[in-house]
């Protein structure tokens, strides 16, 4: 049995999630419609409101996929360990 | 395999969809101002932003949730894997698999060995069909012994026994 991915597709994905929150925050000044100094537009507070959840809500997940991640692999490391000291047991009782 | 990491990964990416949404929808819900040309730099920051989110969340949706629904099917074959690499103690009483060269090999001998003892009823067999269905499999199993010992033995005597 194949031992389970830390990283997949859909990690990558929520990465470029988190990168496009970067993006919201920057953008208003980026692109030009919010200058610097003057009071924020209502877009400007909606972007940078909405690319700040994107971060943290990648991030968290990014998080949560890494934590789970390595925890499954140390189970599945044991198990295959397990498995193997029980095929080593038979063979020395064969 | 556990799904928490994927719970976790589709709950973000949940709220990354909830956000997607709202992006392309905003520019008309919070008035954001109009050019004459068309749509200006903010309506089209926010609406190209969240057509670009929404893709990418939902992928990752598609992504996650086949990801999950392979390890919810996991577990039935890694348990039936678990059962053959974690030995109950039942095999030492139960050597049946090893009876049945040992007939066949010893057909052209004069006297066949006894039949072997029928396998005791496995630990695992805790159910009410299985308590039904292990005695039947095991008087099943010591009827076929029984037979093919008859039958070895029939066969080097002259046809004798069946």
């Amino acid at each position: 049995m194949k031992p389970p991915r830390l990283f997949s597709g859909g990690t990558v994905c929520t990465g470029l999630l988190g990168l496009a929150g970067v993006w919201l925050v920057l953008a208003p000044f980026w692109v030009g419609y919010q200058t610097a100094g003057t009071t924020w537009l209502r877009a400007t507070h909606n972007d940078v409101v909405v690319g700040a959840v994107l971060v943290v809500s990648s991030l968290l997940g990014l998080f949560g996929q890494v934590a789970f991640g390595l925890r499954d692999a140390a189970l599945w490391v044991e198990r295959d360990q397990r498995a193997a000291a029980a095929t080593g047991a038979q063979q020395q009782e064969a | 395999m556990r799904v928490g990491r994927y719970v976790s990964a589709l709950a973000a990416t949940s709220v990354a969809v909830a956000a997607g949404i709202w992006l392309l929808v905003a520019p008309w819900v919070l008035s954001y101002p109009q050019q004459a040309s068309g749509w200006g730099p903010q309506v089209l920051t926010d609406f190209w932003t969240g057509m670009a989110v929404l893709v990418l969340a939902f992928l990752a949706l598609a992504l996650y949730g086949g990801t999950a629904a392979r390890a919810l099917r996991a577990p039935v074959a890694s348990a039936a894997t678990a059962a053959v690499a974690e030995p109950t103690g039942d095999e030492d009483a139960a050597p049946v698999p090893e009876a049945m060269p040992a007939q066949n090999g010893a057909a052209h001998e004069p006297a066949a060995p006894p039949p072997v003892a029928p396998a005791p009823a496995p630990a695992t067999a805790s159910g009410t069909l299985d308590d039904m269905l292990v005695p039947i499999a095991t008087a099943l199993l010591s009827d076929l012994v029984k037979r093919r010992a008859a039958a070895s033995g029939g066969g080097n005597t002259g046809g004798e026994g069946s």
